[in-house]
Order: C-alpha cells, then structure tokens, then sequence
C-alpha cells in the first residue's frame, strides 16, 4: 500500500515553486539561498521519502530543520548575507552537527511517535473490550438465557493477545 | 395398627376384629369403655364410599340416649376420626354396645319356625315401639332384616335388639326382598332416604322370614321373585305355603303391601297389636289386557307395570319398542286405558325435539309404572338416590358424560319435580327445583363447576371424592385443607393441590365465596393459575381459622418454585425462591400470595428484561467493532500518531527557538 502511495504522489508542483524560488532568491539573496540549500538538504530528502498522507514525515524533519538551522542564520544575518559568512558557517562543523541532529530528532519523532500512540490506543480498546465482556457476562448472570450467546465473547475466551497478533 | 382413644374414653382395638357385626360397607373391631370397662362395645369403621348416613347420626343418637330403653342397639359414639396416624386413613367410626349373636347370619340360614306369639312381643312390638321414634325424627331405619337382629347378651329370655342402620347408605345392605317394588328395582346404592312406610314392609318381610324358619321364597333367581311381586303381589309371593294364623296374615297383608300409600301405617300397626283388629284394605288389582303384548320374545306380558319391569331388564328392546307405535296401540286396543296413551302423546311435548330414546324412555317406564325408580342407561334410581348414583358412578369414572345428558334433560326435572328435597331449609324446595339450579352449575365446565358441584349438591353430606384426599373422608372445607396440609407434608404428593373434584367441594359447601376464586384457577398462565389456587386456600384458611399449615405451605411452595421462571431476572427468582422458603415456616398462606401476585413486580422484571436485551446487543455490536479494529492492520490511531508526531516536533521546535532567541536576547 506504501509503495502504491509512493507512485500515485506527485511532488513536482512543489519542487517546482522551490525551484523559481531559488532561482530568484539566488539572484537576489545568493548567500540566504545558498546557506538554505545545504542546510535543508535533510529537509528536502524527507520530502522526497515522504509517503505518510498528511505530509507527517517532511513536517516533523522539516520543523526541527528549520529550528535547528537558526544559528546559523543568525550568523549569515550578521554579516548581511555575505558568502564569506556561507563559507564559514559551512566550514564550521558544529553548525552543520546541529544541523544535522535537528533534522535527526525530526526523523526521530516521526519513527517513534506513531508507534507508540497506536500501541496505547490499542491497549485501550483491549481494556474496553474486556469491560464490555464483563458487563455482557454481568447481563447473563442477571438474565441468563435471555441474553444470547456472543461469538465475539465465546472468542474472547481465547487470549485477546493472541488474537490482536493475528492482524 | 394397634389401637387408638376416641374422645378420650373409647379405646379401639384395631387388631381384634369382629366380623359378626360387619357391614355392608363397614368393618367391626372391638372397642372398650375406658370409664366402664365392663361394657362391651364395638366399633364400625365405615367406608369413605359408599358414605354412612351422617344426617341421620344425631336423631339416631338422641333415640339412643332418650330415657325409654328401646330395643336398638345402643349408639354410644360417633365421629370423624383417623384410623392410621399420619397416613391419609379417615372414616367415621360409629361405637355401639355390642349385642350377641345375630338371628341369622345369612339369609339362607334355616332354624326352627318362631311362634307367632314370640314374633309379636320379641319382634313386632319393640320395632313397633322403636319406629315411632324414628317416625318422630321423620327418617327411616332402612334396614331391617333377619341378619340385622341380634338376640340380647343381658337377659337370657331370648330378646332381640334390632341392629345399626348408619354404616351404609339407606337400603344398601338390604336384599331386594325386603324393599317395596318401588325401592326394590332400584339399584341399592341409588334407594335413597325414605320414611318408615319401607321400614314397615321390611317388618313384613321380617315376619315371614321368622315364621318360616328360613326365606320364605327361593332367593337365588331376583329376577323370577320380582316378576311374582309384580303378577301377585308381595304378600302372595312370599306367603305362598305358610300356614299362619288370620291375624297374622292380616298383618302381613297390611304389612306387604306394595303401595306405599295403602299400606299399613304405624297407627294401624299399634291398633293390631293393641287389640288384634286389622283395618280392611282396599286393593285394587292391576287391570290385565285382553291381549299379551309380545316384547322381546314374551307373550305372556299382561299389564303396564310388568311389561314396564321387562323393559328394564331389556333396554336395548324397549328402545326399539317406544320407536314403534306397539305400545299405544296395546293401551288402547288391549287395555282399554286411554289415561296412559294421553300421557305418552303428552311425553313428546315435554320431551326437546333433540331427545334421545334413552331419555324418551324414562318417560315411557314412569308413564307404564308411576313411581317407579327412574331408569337411564342401565341405572335405577329414585329422586333421592340420584346423588348417590352419580356418586357411585364418579367413584368407578364410569358413564359420566352420560350422567351429565341426564342432569341437562329437561325429562328428569319434570319428573322429579314433585320429589321434596328431605333435611334442607326451605319446606317447599323439590328435587326438580334443585336440578334446574344444578343445571347452570354443569354447564360451568371451569373450576368448581360440571358434574363434580352437581354430585356435591345432590348429595349434602357426601365427602370430598377426590382421588388426592379419596382415604381422608373429608366432610368439611376444614377437612379439605387438613387433608392437604397432611399430604403436603409427605413426600408423595399429586401434581395438583386442588383439582375438580376439591373446587367443587369447596364451591358447594362454601357457596358465600366469590366466583372470582374459580376463575383465576382456569387461567392458562401456570403461575397465574396457582396463584389462583393460593387465594382460594388463603381464604379457606381464614374462613376456618386454621393454625398454620406448614405442610400445605411447603407444598404450595415447591409447585411455585418452577413457576417463578416467569420472572426472567435470575436474581430476582433466587430472591423470591428464599423469601418463599422462609415464609414455609410460618404456615400462613397470605404472605405468600403478597409475595407472588405482584404485577408491578412483574411489569418491572419484563421491563429490565427488555432494557437488558438492547444492552446486550449494544455491547455486542461495539465489541465487535472493536474485535474488527484490533484485528485490522490499520488502526485507527495511526493518523493520530502522526498527528501527536507533528505535535511534538512543533513544540520542540518552537521551544528551541523560543530558548535560543531568549538566549541571544541575554546574551
């Protein structure tokens, strides 16, 4: 299903819109452009990966791209955008590090959360079922006969575990 | 069985039978008299059915203990009692002094001829002397004979005491010779009460049996003495080679007499023995026809009365008999007798356009022989003994749907109606009266209705002939849920407390109980149904005061416990069955009823019941779309996980950049 995602998007419209904006940013801004280029790259790469249907992936990396990427256009800010500037921010190793463990986090965020919220969501669920199957049991107990069997509870006999492996 | 105290006085023992004083229906033990052991005593334990004549127990006693010493054996005791404690064993016992031997002990026996003095002063005057007070009482001994006389232990001068008369019903022991024609074709359980105008042709019989020494007739062919009674008469049947004096023959003409009307009465009884003279009697003999009527291969049938006894004995012929026009054409042509033929054109008006022949010939038999025991199907019967007839054929379940056409004909209200209804309240009620309220009461085919109330109706001191209480002789409602309360308590209990038979016991006997009783106990509705039958006995229970009846409790109880399966909540049964349990001690039967008969307890349990069924399914439905999510490989929460994934990079984000602008500020 990921893959067919994969070849139904289309992200030419954006690459697009990046593309004449840099041309015209290079012409203006060569400095802003360049320094943004390189320290997106991350950036662009997730939204090149980026399959999940809300954008999820690029917005996490990109976001802590973004953040990360403050000092060092804040640098590029004090020597009014000159390429002097870019070239020392580049040959500075710490700029792009903390460059590159912003955009990690990002992608950190982006691998751990889903995981975990569905793990906790499906907990829930387990723990509602069980309280359904205990209050069905209680209308037995009350009704007897009355209340008919449930295939869902007879299943239920079984391990819920074992069950919610199944999928 | 050992023995066992009646009021405290009279000790019965069981196990020392007297069989010389057996009855037809009731057994002889010996008994003592605690308080003067030198009496003898014995007691007769009657059966249930055939029932004793418990309306005439008390005149009979007060005969007994008035001061006049009278030939008559010496009622000492009677009562209701239970023979076997604990075991549903119940009869009236009826204690008497005990006589010596009988006169005969069989009707066959033979012994030297008695003389005709000894007769008068040892039989006909003390049975004169003891007849005037039961014609005082205005009932009848009905049941004199040679074999119910005993000789006197007391005085070695030979007299005799005449025996009991209560153990059975009236005429039952008696051998047909000793009835009048119009008792005697009556079958002996259907005689019914009568007056001592019987007792005094029994006297009659007595007589000749005594001045015979022996019967005076062969006994052995019923049929051939009948037909005789009828040709000749009784008087020249039985007295056919018996050489006795005029006045004695005077006497036993008075006495032998057919008709109840024209024969001796006790006046002219005491005016022979006083002086000897006999009163003339003005006998018409039956007219004869100038042609035989050929019935059933007969042609020597001469009179009404005879060819009338020969269609009884011959009922499939005589239906096909009263189909022709034989017996009209007979009337008039051979008899002359334009009387009877009037009356049977008279018969197809009162008799419905639906009639059987069985009721049709009712009409014909009355009609040939006026007075006669009414015939139906096989059955004799008098007006009196009609109850005891029914009776006798609800005990064997035999022709009962029969004896119900017979209450439903109009033919035997008409003929019953001049029949006076003996020992009831209102002077002017008749049989025929009675019948057409009975009736109605046949028609009610529900609870305390059909031919069950029509039995306990006729019959005012039959007891309850239910087969739940069939050995407890119950005479009264008390009995009724005494018996129960005993049954209960065993372990043996029939499926129903109250069935037919007992509901219409109770509907007679108790007649001021609403109608509303019955009807709940012929509701489909199992539990509304013995819910029905606890309100009935609750209220006997009150009528009658009775102390608490754990057995019938306990009993109600335990029918009632799978009942409660229509309550539908399981902890409401549990709580119903415990609170019914623990009422079972107390014996009182209306707490139960509040318990059970709750329609808004009802109302909720079916209301909850419902609410529990749409909850059900809810639970069902959402649990199953929960089973569904878990099991898919998308779940639902994965879009929030990502959703919570931006989130929380958007906050970091706009936390390090609100850190690091607060930072280069302070910087």
């Amino acid at each position: 299903m990921s893959k067919k995602t994969q070849t139904q998007r289309d992200n030419s419209k954006t690459i697009t819109i990046i593309l004449i904006l840099f041309i015209v940013g290079i012409v203006t801004y060569p400095g802003l452009i360049l320094i943004s280029f390189i320290i997106l790259v991350p950036t662009l790469a997730a939204l090149l990966a980026d399959v999940s249907p809300n954008y999820s992936l690029s917005f996490c990396v990109g976001i802590c791209n973004l953040a990360s990427s403050l000092p060092c256009f804040r640098v590029l800010y004090n020597n009014r955008f000159s390429l002097e500037s870019v070239y020392q921010i580049i040959h500075d190793p710490f700029m792009l590090f903390s460059v590159l463990v912003g955009s990690g986090i990002g992608w950190l965020i982006y691998l751990g959360v889903p995981p975990l919220t569905t793990s906790y969501y499906r907990k829930q669920d387990q723990s509602n079922l069980k309280k359904l199957a205990a209050k069905h049991a209680e209308l037995k107990e009350s009704w007897g006969d009355i209340i008919p069997e449930s295939e869902v509870f007879a299943n239920l006999a079984k391990p819920i575990d074992d069950q919610s492996h199944t999928q | 069985m050992t023995s066992l105290i009646l009021a405290d006085r009279y000790e019965i023992l069981t196990h020392s039978s007297l069989p010389e004083f057996d009855t037809a229906t009731a057994e002889a033990f010996e008994a003592r008299d605690l308080k003067t052991p030198e009496a003898k005593l014995y007691v007769l334990k009657t059966s249930v059915f055939p029932a004793p004549r418990l309306s005439i127990i008390d005149p009979v006693f007060s005969i007994s203990q008035g001061n006049i010493p009278l030939k008559l054996v010496h009622l000492v005791h009677a009562t209701n009692t239970t023979w076997d404690q604990g075991v549903l064993d119940r009869s009236v016992a009826l204690i008497y002094h005990r006589p010596g031997q009988p006169v005969m002990h069989a009707l066959t026996d033979t012994f030297s001829p008695w003389p005709e003095d000894q007769i008068i002063k040892k039989l006909i005057t003390p049975l004169y002397n003891i007849l005037q007070y039961f014609h005082q009482k205005e009932i009848s001994h009905h049941a004199i004979r040679p074999t119910n006389l005993f000789y006197e232990t007391s005085n070695t001068q030979g007299d005799i005491l005449l025996g009991e008369c209560l153990s059975c019903p009236p005429g039952y022991g008696q051998h047909s010779i000793f009835e009048p024609l119009s008792l005697a074709l009556a079958d002996p359980i259907s005689r019914g009460e009568t007056t001592v105008a019987t007792d005094l042709f029994a006297l009659g019989v007595t007589i000749c049996f005594l001045l015979n020494g022996g019967a005076p007739i062969d006994l052995s062919d019923e049929r051939a003495i009948n037909f005789n009674r009828i040709e000749s008469g009784s008087f020249a049947t039985y007295l056919q080679n018996m050489q006795i004096s005029g006045s004695m023959t005077d006497l036993l003409r008075g006495l032998l007499t057919d008709a109840d009307e024209a024969r001796w009465t006790l006046k002219e009884l005491g005016g022979w023995l006083a002086n000897g003279k006999a009163v003339q009697l003005n006998l018409s003999q039956p007219r004869r026809a100038s042609r035989p009527i050929i019935f059933n291969g007969k042609d020597d049938i001469y009179t009404p009365t005879l060819l009338a006894y020969e269609m009884r004995c011959n009922p499939m012929a005589a239906l096909e008999l009263i189909t022709k026009k034989d017996i009209p054409m007979w009337l008039k042509n051979g008899l002359n007798d334009h009387g009877r033929v009037h009356q049977l054109e008279d018969l197809k008006a009162i008799t419905p356009a639906g009639a059987s022949a069985s009721e049709k010939l009712i009409g014909v038999l009355q009609i040939l022989d006026k007075g006669s025991p009414l015939f139906w199907q096989g059955k004799s019967f008098t007006g009196a003994g009609l109850g005891n007839s029914l009776a006798y054929a609800i005990v064997r379940d035999d022709l009962l749907d029969s004896y119900t056409r017979l209450l439903l004909s109009p033919i035997l209200s008409y003929y019953l109606n001049d029949v006076k209804i003996r020992g009831d309240n209102s002077l002017d009620e008749t049989l025929g009266g009675k019948l057409s309220i009975i009736r109605n009461m046949i028609e009610h085919r529900g609870m305390g209705g059909g031919i069950e109330s029509s039995l306990y109706s006729l019959c005012p001191d039959m007891p309850c002939l239910s087969p739940n209480l069939k050995n407890y002789n119950a005479l009264k409602v008390s009995d009724i849920l005494i018996g129960l309360n005993l049954i209960g308590m065993g372990t043996n209990r029939p499926e129903q407390i109250i069935d037919r038979h007992i509901a219409a016991f109770i509907a007679v006997r108790e007649s001021t109980l609403p109608h509303t009783f019955f009807r709940e106990m012929d509701a489909t509705n199992k539990l509304k149904k013995h819910i029905g039958v606890m309100k009935l006995l609750a209220e006997l229970q009150r009528r009658c005061k009775l102390s608490p009846l754990q057995g019938l409790a306990k009993w109600i109880v335990d029918l009632a416990i799978p009942l409660l399966s229509q309550f539908k909540n399981i902890h409401l049964r549990q709580g119903l069955e415990k609170r019914l349990l623990d009422l079972v001690e107390e014996g009182n039967l209306k707490p139960l009823i509040k318990l059970l008969d709750n329609r808004k307890l009802l109302e909720a349990d079916q209301l909850g019941m419902q609410k529990a069924q749409v909850e059900a399914e809810y639970i069902n439905k959402r649990a199953q779309a929960l089973i569904s999510s878990l099991n898919s490989e998308e779940h639902y929460s994965q879009n929030i996980g990502h959703n919570n994934a931006m989130i929380l990079s958007t906050v970091l984000s706009l936390g390090f950049t609100l850190f690091y602008i607060f930072a280069m500020v302070l910087k």
